[in-house]
């Protein structure tokens, strides 16, 4: 009981604190886009982080979801009446349909064999957005996209649409930590212990396997559509593969798995990204050398490091 | 129609054999390397670099290629296999992401985002055959893949030491026992995928130019190959990149252009969800 009072008492610290930061930043354009873009890239994270976290499999085609996600909220907000908030509903449900039909290969295969699946995934979305030219504006992507609105509010600042994608962020963490607390969130985890085993004990890999996918295309989507709004204009080049490794580099770096892990990964990342801007070309090949660190000395990522130094204090 | 076939068949060769030395270290250690497209890439600019900035001839442009790539792939395995070579699996499939996040960035560094030619063997000519017309390349393509694929069957039959790379292959703790030395073996594999590289990069750029990208277009081609004729097996990459080949042409010409990519893609995804296996491969189903 006394563990489950500091745990909440962490998570209204957090809350607190993730409510207050933007003030600090309210005058300057460039560190609330910073914030917006770590918020709406955590949301993507979260998704990977249950896929990668909780069942163990890589996806390098995560930008496909995002993709997706993006379109059709834009394609909705644009081309009919619908207000910004039903349109992403629309589009995240999509994106979770996406992410049930990957669900499939997933129940029969694993390891390289599905990050081809995934990566097959992602290019083909991609490659549909890139030549479905009369829906999709071709190379030139969707330009004038609304900002969301709910009734007369229009999200048209940076620092209002910093608590429109906090909303979400919080949404996507009570998913996280009520499917985590069900009796799926510990399947899932038996299934990546040992599929076999988990199997033998009577459970359902493909139900598991599914709700899991459906949930991870649900937030991808769901900041695929927040992303679109936010910038106005989105073109197929955003949703390579090289985003999709990105995504799964920022779930890496934070700690996969982990409920916090995705926050700090997604954040750690997308600042040094700005304070090493500098470099230009040579940050990648710096990024680069960063993941195969990672994997090297540091692969349960900043939370297991965290977590390894705490209980070495401890003891 | 036969000059469609033809232009399939010899792109299809060079999927095979972009994908050799992905096949060979998957079989020889079971690292699946995603870096392997960017090795290939970095064969053709070394190429590119010795024959233009240094001005030698081609030939000893290409020999001096393969001394570089051969260096490269030892660094390779120090860098981003052997520390990890114990871990699961996926920790070495996101190593080999980064390096070849490293490796394609590095090229855009040295060499800048512009395509880049390098120059055939054979020059760019082309030559009439009983009606049907070939560049000389293509015949160049054909030719090189003829010898490295026969010639690789000897060499991992008939000679000691590509006896020991199958031994290690097979069981590395047993190898181990028999006096193989595995640490240089899996060095040497990581050299001869680099050479492979080397083989590949010299054939695709004088086709498709030179640029940061390039890698990862041909290696995704090349998993398509894999797939297709069964993971892991060296016939079924033949036939599964030949495959691959012709219907990207095919399609191309009677299809679709736009959306041949596509169509690709859905093979990939189809093969791998009715027949795992492929054509040649294993079984990937998990015993029990």
């Amino acid at each position: 009981m006394g563990f489950e009072k500091k745990n909440i008492i962490i998570a209204v610290i957090i809350c607190g604190a993730a409510m207050i930061l933007p003030i600090f930043f309210r005058d300057s354009r460039y560190y609330m886009n910073i914030l917006n873009f770590s918020g709406i890239f955590i949301i993507l994270t979260y998704s990977l982080n249950l896929i990668h976290g909780y069942l163990g499999l890589i996806s390098i085609g995560h930008a496909g979801f995002f993709a997706i996600g993006a379109y059709i909220t834009a394609g909705l907000t644009m081309g009919t009446t619908l207000n910004f908030f039903p349109s992403l509903l629309i589009a995240s449900t999509a994106a979770a349909l996406a992410g049930i039909l990957l669900g499939f290969p997933a129940t029969r295969i694993g390891g390289h064999y599905f990050v081809l699946i995934t990566l097959a995934f992602g290019e083909i979305v991609r490659l549909i957005i890139l030549n479905w030219k009369e829906v999709t504006n071709g190379t030139n992507g969707l330009n004038n996209i609304p900002p969301p609105s709910l009734g007369s509010w229009i999200f048209a600042s940076r620092f209002s649409y910093y608590y429109l994608v906090l909303f979400f962020i919080l949404v996507t963490m009570l998913l996280t930590l009520s499917l985590r607390r069900s009796k799926y969130g510990r399947s899932m985890l038996s299934l990546k212990a040992s599929e076999l085993a988990a199997t033998v004990m009577g459970v359902n890999p493909l139900t598991t396997k599914l709700i899991n996918f459906g949930m991870a295309g649900l937030f991808a989507g769901l900041a695929g559509g927040l992303y679109a709004s936010y910038i106005g204009s989105i073109s197929p080049e955003a949703f390579s593969v090289d985003l999709s490794i990105e995504v799964l580099v920022m779930t890496l770096v934070g700690g996969s798995g982990t409920l916090l892990g995705p926050i700090i990964g997604t954040t750690f990342l997308v600042v040094l990204k700005e304070w090493l801007r500098f470099l230009r070309e040579y940050y990648m090949i710096l990024y680069g050398a960063g993941i195969v660190f990672v994997m090297i000395f540091m692969p349960y990522g900043i939370m297991g490091l965290v977590k390894r130094v705490s209980s070495q204090l401890k003891s | 129609m036969i000059q469609e076939i033809v232009a399939g068949f010899s792109m299809g060769c060079i999927y095979a054999l972009a994908g050799f030395g992905f096949v060979l270290v998957y079989n020889a250690v079971g690292a699946v390397n995603f870096a392997h497209g960017e090795l290939v890439m970095f064969g053709g600019y070394f190429g590119y670099a010795f024959s233009t900035h240094l001005g030698i001839p081609l030939w000893l442009a290409f020999a001096t290629s393969l001394l570089a790539m051969a260096i490269l792939g030892i660094l390779f395995n120090q860098v981003a296999y052997l520390p990890i070579r114990n871990r699961p699996v996926s920790t070495v499939i996101i190593a080999s992401i980064g390096m070849s996040i490293l490796l394609r960035n590095s090229a855009l560094a040295i060499w800048g985002p512009d395509p880049l030619k390098l120059n055939s063997f054979l020059g760019d000519g082309a030559i009439n055959i009983g009606g049907i017309v070939f560049l000389r390349h293509q015949l160049l393509i054909f030719a090189v893949t003829a010898f490295v694929f026969t010639g690789q069957s000897l060499f991992f039959s008939r000679t000691a030491i590509g006896r020991k790379l199958q031994a290690t292959a097979q069981d590395q703790e047993a190898a181990k026992l028999m006096g193989i030395k595995v640490t240089r073996m899996i060095n040497l594999t990581f050299i001869l995928a680099a050479l492979l590289a080397t083989i590949a990069g010299f054939l695709v750029a004088p086709l498709w130019f030179l640029d940061p990208e390039v890698g990862l277009a041909i290696i995704v081609k090349a998993f398509i190959a894999i797939v297709i004729g069964g993971f892991g097996s060296i016939p079924g990459l033949v036939v599964g990149g030949i495959f691959l080949g012709l219907t990207e042409v095919l399609v191309a010409s009677h299809l679709t252009s736009e959306y041949k990519d596509v169509i690709s893609f859905f093979i990939l995804i189809t093969v791998l969800m009715v027949m795992p296996q492929g054509f040649f491969g294993e079984k990937i189903a998990e015993k029990v």
